[in-house]
């Protein structure tokens, strides 16, 4: 069960992060366990390349952002386990009546918009825009195209006519996406 | 006066390593082995329940953390999906299905844990597969020193007095058959002295290795197996005989390289010459249509996984033409894991670490042999092979290329993804320019 990392995390660091994070004792040790097998240099921190290690990440087209998101909070570029554990909780599922402050649907849509919003102004601009768009087709469709399909995109989210998507618009526009279930992930018990 | 002892003690041991197997000696010793693991694992259950806090049914034990059933991104193969093309408008949710499989990605990808020991699920008294489980109860402490002396103090010095004696009998012997003129009578004798040699070395592991189908054993040819180990090669040569094909080593391996080219034309490369294709696919070539030679050993993976799955084989093997003898190996990790982690461990340190494990156990299936057709492209078929070897081995069948243990993945892969993604987007200007997009 585990290997030799799963005794290193003390009783009450897990207690800790159950409170906060709303996953299991068991669910946590493993999480551990692929933390500690994440990080190469044996420092108890992730730095870029170690995520960026993943072959599937790294073929990602938003593997970059994705990666920026662990490193929102860290001050010296590297991750550590409680950072960790508290940005994946935002994809645990949502179970009736035992949200918390991490993986209500709320929390989720955040999740999203951070990944426009670089600059965290609380507001996706158009560059912002394009610049996602830009990873996600890659050299396939030039600039001119690009431009439109993000100014179309503003256009039909945006109601306070500011020329940007705040929050409130972008829930609103994906009212009809199934964002509960595509931004969770089935952690096993 | 220590003398005659000595060489009693000597000559048994020789006996007894090379008749260990006939007597079935090392199949006992398994045997009892698993009998004591059982009881391990049973009163492990026992004291590990009383810590643990977890009240759900720990029956069935599992390594898994999420379980993923949505899209995964892999190297593509077929570019060809024509379905909705253009079609689709973008909207801001497009990016989540990608956000969810890079998370996923994260907590739990197909590649990376090819490329370290497989956990076990219950403990095999070797610390290096545990946590700490020697000191929950005071009889698995019992067990486990008592095997630790047995490991180091019984096993080990036999194990390296074997071993020893082994490299330079193989050395004579091997010495002895390159003196002779090329003939029928040398090919036999290589035989002989080749099966004999390895068997002998195998003792110094206690290798128990059970073979399957036999009837498919090769005899000219290609065999192609998957790799976990330079153990591959002394499982398969306990059996049959192969000429080899690999690159030069140094060090210990190279013994072992120059003593056996005495004997027979095996095929070691350079490293320079080992880049160039061509070259390598001309030298197989000549000796796969000699109908004189022996069949020879490829391991298309290019480098050791951890025998859990099997990773993309090269395709030039399987440009070479002739036939195809399949082979899967699988050990039991009960007994001491064989993978060499190459980049964790040295050589030496892992002849060290098996030799102080309890015994490697495998099992090799000869698979039917298999020929390229008319209408395949070496690509697919060697895929086709790699499929039979996954199924028969009861290990994961993956696309991915294991030189990703050491190097990072092709941009085209991305690409790939970002040319799927801009197919199917609606846009304006239908004939304004598309670069053109290279393909591998």
């Amino acid at each position: 069960m585990g290997n030799k990392s799963s005794l290193m995390l003390q009783e009450q660091d897990i207690k800790d992060i159950q409170e906060e994070t709303g996953f299991l004792p068991g669910q946590i040790e493993r999480l551990y366990s692929r933390f500690t097998s994440l990080d190469k240099g044996d420092n108890g921190s992730l730095s870029r390349e170690d995520f960026l290690r993943i072959p599937e990440l790294a073929i990602n087209p938003l593997g970059d952002r994705i990666v920026h998101a662990f490193f929102k909070e860290s001050e010296d570029d590297h991750v550590n386990f409680r950072q960790f554990v508290r940005v994946l909780a935002h994809f645990r599922p949502i179970k009736h009546n035992q949200e918390n402050n991490l993986n209500a649907r709320e929390e989720k849509l955040r999740f999203a918009f951070k990944m426009y919003d670089l600059d965290d102004d609380e507001r996706i601009s158009r560059e912002e825009l394009l610049a996602v768009l830009h990873m996600m087709v890659g050299e396939n469709i030039s600039d001119e195209q690009l431009n439109s399909i993000a100014e179309r995109t503003i256009l039909e989210a945006d109601t306070d006519g500011d020329q940007m998507i705040s929050f409130e618009e972008f829930c609103a526009a994906l009212e009809r996406s199934d964002v509960e279930q595509k931004m969770s992930i089935k952690f096993l018990k | 006066m220590i003398i005659p002892p000595f060489i009693i003690l000597l000559v048994t041991v020789v006996v007894l390593a090379s008749l260990g197997k006939s007597l079935g000696l090392r199949q006992k010793y398994v045997q009892f082995l698993l009998k004591v693991f059982e009881f391990g694992r049973q009163r492990l259950a026992k004291e590990y329940g009383r810590h643990s806090e977890d009240t759900d049914d720990d029956g069935q034990e599992s390594t898994e953390v999420i379980s993923r059933d949505k899209l995964v991104l892999r190297p593509l193969l077929d570019k060809d999906n024509n379905e909705r093309l253009g079609t689709h408008e973008f909207e801001l949710g497009d990016c989540l299905d990608y956000i969810r499989t890079g998370m996923e990605a994260i907590v739990d990808d197909e590649v990376t844990k090819r490329f370290s020991a497989e956990e076990l699920t219950s403990w095999n008294f070797l610390t290096r597969t545990n946590c700490q489980y020697e000191f929950i109860s005071i009889r698995l402490t019992i067990f486990w020193v008592v095997g630790f002396i047995l490991r180091y103090c019984l096993l080990l010095p036999l194990r390296i007095l074997i071993l020893t004696i082994g490299i330079v009998v193989m050395v004579a012997c091997t010495y002895f058959v390159g003196c002779l003129p090329e003939s029928k009578m040398k090919k036999r004798l290589n035989s002989c002295v080749s099966v004999f040699c390895f068997d002998f070395l195998s003792g110094a592991l206690s290798l128990v290795c059970t073979y399957h189908n036999k009837e498919n054993i090769p005899r000219r040819g290609i065999c192609v197996a998957n790799h976990t180990t330079p153990i591959d090669v002394l499982v398969l040569a306990c059996d049959n005989t192969y000429d080899m094909v690999g690159q030069r080593h140094g060090g210990f391996l190279s013994i072992f390289q120059r003593a056996l080219s005495r004997a027979s034309a095996h095929i070691w490369f350079e490293r320079s010459e080992a880049k160039d294709r061509f070259a390598v696919a001309r030298r197989l070539r000549e000796h796969v249509e000699d109908p004189d030679k022996l069949p020879i050993l490829i391991f298309p993976e290019g480098t050791c996984i951890n025998n859990t799955s099997v990773m993309q084989f090269k395709k030039g093997t399987f440009e070479v033409g002739g036939i195809i003898y399949p082979v899967a190996i699988k050990y039991d990790p009960r007994f001491g894991d064989a993978f060499w982690n190459s980049s964790k461990d040295s050589m030496v340190s892992y002849i060290y670490m098996m030799m102080t494990s309890w015994a490697i156990v495998c099992d090799v299936w000869y698979l039917p042999p298999m020929t390229k057709r008319e209408d395949e492209s070496s690509i697919d078929f060697a895929n086709r092979v790699k499929a039979n070897i996954a199924r028969q081995g009861g290990l994961v069948d993956l696309v991915w290329d294991g030189g990703l243990k050491r190097s990072a993945p092709k941009k085209e892969w991305k690409q790939q993804y970002q040319q799927e993604f801009s197919r199917r987007l609606k846009v304006q200007n239908v004939n304004s320019e598309k670069k053109e997009e290279k393909t591998e």
